[in-house]
């Protein structure tokens, strides 16, 4: 095999399996047939158009069944807010380990690192649509967070704020696809590799928010505010989801968009309801909160418009 | 119809064709304005075979590789000239008009 032609089998990860199986040979043939004398690298546009075949050959695919759309958005926008949790508890964790700090008396940061893993697995039992691993996962969560804000209870108003409302939101919809047969998958549609693939995402998802809190922690109050208001940890992804579902013409990563950024803000609109006291930055809050929702309302938008549009021929 | 969608069924016009020899034939009948990218060609092939516009014609192996050639249905045939009449009467609203001339 060329170098050319392992470059070409590479961007061809970008179909789904199912339509390698069955075309890659004749598509590596055309794409040897075309390229240049002596050529060793896939050209720029090649590539982009191998990129944007794949995305919208999934989008076809998919478009056979309109259960899948949904199950398939669903599911993809749960186990992106579970892995940005991850990320998130995963770099708190690392800080804990690497600073070998303690806070308050219920050994927060054991608290923390059992968070991480738990979360871990929750990413990991959704990739393998292991529903019941997944509620489970997020029972154990709730539990955790319960355990750990109540120290804090009497600044949150009540019991109500133990009941973390991004990850009941998330949990109604993976229990909707746990109890309707007609959502469930029939078969473990994504393979080992994407289970690799997820906990190599947090694993660098967790090196860039080390270094971003690094940034926070040298940069001017001005620029850290703006950051902290952005919440890249929310605009990165929902940003990815939402150009692979234009690249792609596909309305599933848009309503993972949805889903991820609407949890996201059911959290924050909880917080800032229940959260009283003279240290709560409730103005900061409250702008942090309008940029989820709006990013939410944006991915909904995208969805609504993508699922409705019919791709010309 | 998309503009490449529209290159695939002009070059099959003329007989069925395997891939690469779609993106040549399509670059020498634009006299080199058209180049299709391979991942391109085949989403458009794709869907026009959903659409019952195209269909294989051959299935063979050229030097250890499954090629496939393509040729045009009866209601592809028909497609393609609808596009090519409806561009016509596009391009009729303005070529030959006092407006239009340099």
């Amino acid at each position: 095999m060329t170098p050319l032609e392992r470059r070409y089998r590479l961007w061809l990860l970008a179909y789904p399996g199912e339509y390698r199986r069955e075309h890659d040979e004749e598509l590596v043939g055309t794409l040897l047939e075309a390229a240049a004398p002596g050529q060793e690298w896939p050209s720029a546009r090649e590539a982009g158009a191998l990129l944007t075949g794949g995305l919208r050959t999934r989008a076809r695919l998919a478009a056979a069944s309109p259960v899948r759309m949904w199950t398939d958005g669903l599911r993809l926008g749960l186990i992106v807010y579970l892995a940005v949790a991850c990320v998130a508890t995963a770099g708190l964790s690392l800080h804990y380990i690497v600073l070998g700090s303690s806070r308050g008396s219920l050994g927060y940061p054991d608290l923390v690192h059992l968070e991480a893993a738990v979360l871990a697995i929750g990413v990991v039992a959704l990739v393998w649509a292991a529903y019941e691993v997944g509620l489970a996962a997020m029972a154990g969560m709730v539990v955790i967070q319960g355990v750990m804000m109540w120290n804090d209870l009497p600044l949150l108003g009540g019991p109500v704020a133990l009941i973390p409302a991004g990850l009941v939101l998330v949990a109604a919809v993976v229990a909707a696809l746990a109890w309707h047969p007609s959502l469930r998958p029939a078969r473990r549609p994504w393979p080992a590799r994407l289970t690799v693939a997820a906990l190599a995402g947090i694993a660098l998802g967790t090196l860039c928010f080390l270094a971003l809190d690094g940034v926070l922690l040298g940069a001017a109050p001005a620029f850290s505010l703006a950051l902290i208001v952005a919440q890249p940890e929310l605009l990165v992804p929902a940003a990815i989801l939402l150009l692979l579902a234009l690249l792609g013409l596909d309305p599933r990563p848009a309503l993972a968009a949805t889903v991820f950024a609407a949890a996201y803000a059911a959290g924050q609109v909880q917080t800032l309801a229940i959260t009283h006291g003279p240290g709560f930055p409730a103005a900061l809050y409250a702008q942090e909160t309008l940029v989820s929702l709006a990013t939410a309302a944006l991915a909904l938008a995208v969805t609504v418009l993508s699922a409705r549009r019919r791709v010309p021929i | 119809m998309r503009e490449p969608t529209f290159h695939v069924l002009a070059a099959l016009l003329d007989g069925p064709l395997h891939g690469y020899g779609i993106i040549k034939h399509a670059h020498e009948l634009s006299d080199g304005r058209v180049r299709l990218a391979a991942g391109t060609l085949y989403v458009a092939l794709d869907r026009l075979r959903d659409a019952g516009l195209v269909e294989v014609d051959r299935e063979e192996v050229v030097e250890g590789r499954a090629r496939r050639s393509y040729r045009l249905t009866g209601a592809g045939r028909e497609a393609l000239r609808a596009e090519a009449e409806r561009m016509a009467a596009a391009a009729r609203l303005v070529l030959g008009r006092s407006g239009a001339r340099p």
